[in-house]
């Protein structure tokens, strides 16, 4: 007999909740995942007992949330996407005690200059002109230390984890680095806006 | 807006971000788009580091203890299985670091009350404020709304001042401590996001919890976890 796909087991289990083919399914199709969702917790988590509750706890998820799964991807994806989100809340709510919070680092990066009222630059214009900037400025895993970090509050410690970066310093040494560059850039630009402005107005006068 | 806040909205999820799933299944056209967004990126090399092996050991231990667990159960009733070994469980760090601070706080809690009656006895005309600083030992944070049922659902969560207390932490969570929503504040009330007051569905019950910090970042005090629901009316 051909065993059951992931995707049929979801099904059994919505179809008939309750019931005890529904409960085998559920338990069936957990056991499947026990040791890929172990290895997401621990890799976000590092730390075996913290990673065994957080994986407990993905899972309880996953069985209160299994009718969002509309079976437009793969289970698998669709689980990862569940423990991705409860790890990184769980990274979230560690960095915003007093003791973590001391240890982490400020983006400190300029404005860019969009005060020009001719160009009449927008906001969505300059988070654009930053995304560029920070994609063609920064190397890959510099993007990504920021990313964690500042758009997703992950403590560096957990970033230097999870990107598993090995050198002596983790993560801290690319936000150091990359806020150089990103400085460096705006500088640049900023010049190069302004030079444009000096030479548009000479035209216009012109 | 300042530049800061500015630089994090740049590195967020935008609209034009594809749904996670359908990005790291590459089902979203995502090339185009993933070239110029920092934040699908770092999804994607997440994703990548994510799915490397992890210290096999550690899995085994945690598959061992996940192993065997009646899931429809723990899903049905919202509690977590717990290893079969008893002993085990009781060892284990998460519940033995609190169970150790509890009783010391016991201890602590029954030497002060001891010591506040032997003084009281020796000397009744102790002066207020050493009484009081005598209690600031076992305070906790008082709560005081919103508890029980509650309506319309609460746009912020207030508390009694903590002496001594610089900065508050307080958290919103689920029935299983799944965080909702926090914040740091260094009054006794916080007004609760319009996210995570969209949570606040009526019928549904919440937790939440405060923890009060001196200006050195100490945790000085703390609420039980406290628990309410939003009126069906």
């Amino acid at each position: 007999m051909t065993a059951r796909s992931d995707e049929e087991l979801v099904q059994c289990f919505l179809s008939g909740e309750g019931s005890a083919e529904s409960d085998s399914a559920v338990n069936e199709l957990f056991r499947r995942y026990t040791n890929k969702v172990a290895t997401w917790c621990y890799r976000a988590s590092g730390n075996r007992e913290a990673a065994g509750d957080l994986a407990q706890e993905v899972f309880l998820r996953a069985y209160r949330h299994m009718q969002s799964f509309q079976g437009n991807s793969k289970f698998s994806t669709w689980l990862y996407v569940v423990a991705r989100n409860h790890c990184l809340n769980h990274l979230k709510a560690s960095a915003s005690e007093p003791s973590e919070k001391s240890v982490e680092l400020s983006l400190e990066l300029p404005d860019l200059s969009f005060s020009d009222p001719v160009s009449g630059m927008e906001r969505e214009q300059s988070l654009q002109t930053m995304r560029k900037m920070m994609t063609e400025t920064l190397d890959a895993t510099e993007v990504q230390v920021m990313t964690l970090h500042f758009a997703e509050e992950m403590p560096l410690s957990a970033v230097t984890r999870v990107l598993g970066l090995t050198n002596a310093s983790g993560a801290k040494a690319y936000v150091v680095s990359a806020r150089r560059k990103l400085q460096l850039a705006v500088q640049r630009w900023n010049a190069t806006t302004t030079r444009q402005r000096v030479a548009g107005g000479q035209t216009d006068e012109l | 807006m300042s530049s800061e806040n500015t630089w994090r909205e740049a590195l967020a999820m935008t609209e034009d971000c594809p749904p996670l799933v359908n990005l790291l299944e590459g089902s979203h056209q995502r090339d185009a788009h993933v070239e110029k967004c920092p934040h699908c990126q770092t999804e994607l090399a997440l994703y990548r580091e994510m799915e490397q092996p992890a210290d096999q050991a550690s899995v085994k231990a945690i598959g061992r203890r996940l192993d065997g667990v009646n899931w429809a159960e723990a899903g049905r009733t919202g509690i977590p299985a717990q290893p079969q070994n008893l002993w085990q469980w009781l060892l284990r760090p998460r519940v033995l670091a609190p169970a150790s601070l509890a009783l010391a706080s016991a201890l602590v809690l029954v030497t002060v009350i001891q010591l506040d009656r032997a003084t009281v006895k020796s000397d009744l005309q102790l002066p207020e404020k050493q009484m009081a600083s005598q209690q600031l030992r076992s305070q906790q944070v008082r709560a005081l709304a919103p508890l029980g049922t509650v309506s319309p659902a609460p746009k912020e969560l207030r508390w009694e001042a903590v002496s001594g207390a610089s900065r508050y932490q307080v958290n919103l969570m689920e029935v299983d401590h799944e965080n909702v929503w926090q914040s740091g504040v260094s009054v006794p009330q916080a007004t609760v996001s319009s996210d995570a007051l969209a949570k606040m569905l009526p019928g549904k019950r919440l937790l939440w919890e405060v923890k009060a910090f001196d200006a050195d970042g100490k945790q000085i005090a703390r609420s039980a976890t406290l628990e309410f629901t939003t009126s069906l009316q």
